[in-house]
C-alpha cells in the first residue's frame, strides 16, 4: 500500500537547498567520495523532498504536488514511486 | 614591475568578481581571448582556496575550459559544498546547545559570512568551525561540546599550555570512521600579550541575529576586520586570496557604515596597526578603490615597513617559490614591534609549528620536534611546506 506509506528523512543526511537544487550529503560516507553527494535538480523532486516530513503519507504528498504542478496523476504516482525508491536506496529516507 | 601570467590575471579577475559580482563578462572575455595555462590556474585557485566561487562562475561555460580542469573544479566544488553543509549543520546544533545554556557564542571567519557577505554556504570553502566565547564561559563551552560528542584535542599537551600560549582549544567529533568535524573554541582573537584584553568593547559591540531559527551573536563589522587581520598572525596561509576576498567583500559591503575612528583608535591602543595595514594592503591587490588612502596613512605604519609589506605581497602572492621564507618574513611584518614576532617564533605553539613545517598537527613527530624546536628550526627551515588548510 504505497499510498498510505509515511516516509521520514534520515537524520544521518544533511540537506540544503542551494539555488534551485536540493543537495543531500550522507554524514557517514567518506568525505572525499564525490559519488556520495546527491542533488535533486528538478522542481518536482525538490517539492517532493520538501514534503517528506514523517507525517504526510504518499497520497497527501501527491495531492500537494498536484495542487502546484500540472502533471497527470498516473504519471506523478509512477514518478513518486521511483523517486521514493531511489531515496530509500541511498538511505536518505526511512 | 612584475610581469603577470595570464593564469594569475584570471585568478585576480575572479577575486574581483567575488567582491563586485559584476565583472563576469570581463572574466569570460579574458578566457576567450587569452592563452591561459590551465594547470597553473588550477594550482593558483586551489592554493588561494577560490575553487568553489570559480566553479560557480564558470559552471555554465564548460566549453571555455579544458574538460579535465572543469571536472577538477566540479569535484572540488561538491567536496567543499558537502564539507560546508556538514560544518553548518554542526554549527547550528552547537548554537542551539549554547542557547539552551544561555551562553553566547559568536562565529568567526567563514561561518560568520554565510548569508551576509556570501549568498550561501557554497561560495567559500571552510575547514573547521571557529567560535568565540567569553573567557569565563570556556569551561561551560567545553562541557557543552563534550555532551554533544566532541572530544577535547590537546595534542599531547596540557590544557594549561593551551590556555597560556594559545587563544583557542580544539574539539573533535568523529561523525563516521572517515568524517570528523573540528571545532576551535576561541576566547580571544590573539594570543595573550602584554596588552590584555586587546579589544575590550568587542562583546558589547556584538549584534544578535536569528539565523535559521537560532539566536546567534555576530561581531561588529569593525571587530570582524580585526579578527581577520589578527588571524594572519597564526602562520596560516597569510597570502591566501580567500582571506583577502573576505575582507574586501566585508569592507565593500559596509563601507558607508564602518567606524574607521574605532578601528584606528583600537589598532593603536592594542598595537595591531601593522597587522591591519598588511591586511588592508592585500585588499588593494584586488581593488585599490576599496580602502581609502587616508585610512592607510592614518595607521601610521613606518615608511620602510609599508614598502616591505607591499613588496612582499606583490612579489609573493602568486609565487610558490621559497614559501617558508616568505611566511617567516611575512611574520615580521605583522607586528608593531620587532620583539613580538621573535618571542612568538621562539615560543611558537605546537600546532603552528606543525603547520609551518608540514607535519601532521598533534603527531608524535611534530610533538618531539616542537620540543627540540630551537635546534630543529635552522635545519628544518628549507624543508618543503604542505598546505594543511588547502584542498
Amino acid at each position: 500500500m504505497q499510498g498510505k506509506t509515511v516516509y521520514k528523512k534520515n537524520p544521518n543526511f544533511v540537506a540544503r537547498k542551494i539555488d534551485d537544487e536540493i543537495i543531500l550529503v550522507p554524514i557517514t560516507k567518506d568525505a572525499a567520495d564525490f559519488e556520495a553527494i546527491y542533488n535533486l535538480n528538478n522542481p518536482v523532486s525538490v517539492k517532493l523532498w520538501e514534503l517528506i516530513d514523517g507525517k504526510r503519507n504518499i497520497e497527501k504528498i501527491e495531492e500537494k504536488v498536484l495542487e502546484e504542478f500540472e502533471v497527470k496523476p498516473e504519471k506523478l504516482e509512477k514518478n513518486i514511486k521511483e523517486f521514493m525508491g531511489d531515496l530509500k536506496k541511498i538511505g536518505a529516507i526511512q | 614591475m612584475i610581469e603577470m601570467l595570464n593564469a594569475t590575471k584570471l585568478t585576480l579577475l575572479i577575486s574581483r568578481n567575488v567582491v563586485h559580482n559584476e565583472n563576469l563578462a570581463d572574466v569570460l572575455n579574458f578566457i576567450s581571448q587569452e592563452d591561459i595555462d590551465w594547470e597553473i590556474f588550477s594550482s593558483l585557485i586551489q592554493h588561494h582556496e577560490l575553487l568553489p566561487i570559480t566553479y560557480i562562475l564558470l559552471k555554465d561555460k564548460s566549453g571555455l575550459i579544458p574538460p579535465s580542469i572543469y571536472k577538477r573544479l566540479e569535484t572540488g566544488y561538491f567536496y567543499s559544498l558537502a564539507n560546508n553543509m556538514l560544518l553548518w549543520d554542526q554549527f547550528l546544533a552547537i548554537a542551539r546547545a549554547f542557547n539552551d545554556w544561555d551562553s553566547p557564542l559568536t562565529p568567526l571567519k567563514g561561518l560568520s559570512f554565510i548569508g551576509d557577505i556570501y549568498p550561501d554556504i557554497n561560495y567559500r570553502s571552510m575547514v573547521d568551525i571557529d567560535i568565540l566565547v567569553r573567557e569565563e564561559s570556556l569551561s561551560l563551552a567545553g562541557d557543552i561540546l563534550v555532551n554533544m560528542g566532541y572530544n577535547k584535542c590537546l595534542g599531547g599537551l596540557t590544557e594549561a599550555y593551551w590556555r597560556k600560549k594559545q587563544c583557542h582549544i580544539a574539539f573533535l567529533k568523529q561523525l563516521s570512521p572517515s568524517r570528523s568535524v573540528l571545532v576551535e573554541v576561541h576566547w580571544d582573537l590573539d594570543f595573550k600579550r602584554q596588552i590584555d584584553p586587546i579589544l575590550p568593547l568587542l562583546w558589547k559591540r556584538t549584534e544578535e541575529k536569528n539565523i535559521e531559527g537560532q539566536r546567534i551573536r555576530f561581531l561588529s563589522c569593525e571587530d570582524t576586520i580585526f579578527s581577520l587581520a589578527l588571524h594572519k598572525r597564526r602562520f596560516g596561509n597569510i597570502l591566501s586570496l580567500k582571506g583577502v576576498c573576505d575582507l574586501a567583500c566585508l569592507i565593500n559591503k559596509f563601507k558607508s557604515q564602518i567606524n574607521w575612528e574605532y578601528i584606528l583608535k583600537w589598532s593603536r591602543t592594542s598595537r595591531i596597526r601593522t597587522t591591519l595595514y598588511f591586511s588592508l594592503a592585500q585588499v588593494n591587490l584586488i581593488d585599490d578603490n576599496i580602502i581609502s588612502k587616508a585610512v592607510l596613512k592614518d595607521l601610521g605604519v613606518p615608511y620602510w615597513k609599508r614598502q616591505a609589506i607591499h613588496k612582499l605581497i606583490f612579489k609573493n602572492t602568486f609565487s610558490f617559490a621559497d614559501i617558508n621564507k616568505t611566511y617567516l618574513m611575512a611574520h615580521f611584518l605583522l607586528y608593531d614591534s620587532i620583539w613580538e614576532p621573535i618571542n612568538y617564533i621562539i615560543n611558537i605553539p605546537q600546532e603552528q609549528f606543525a603547520k609551518f613545517y608540514g607535519f601532521t598537527p598533534y603527531s608524535e613527530k611534530a610533538s618531539l620536534l616542537h620540543r627540540m624546536r630551537l635546534l630543529y628550526m635552522p635545519f628544518g627551515f628549507n624543508s618543503p611546506r604542505r598546505y594543511v588548510g588547502a584542498h
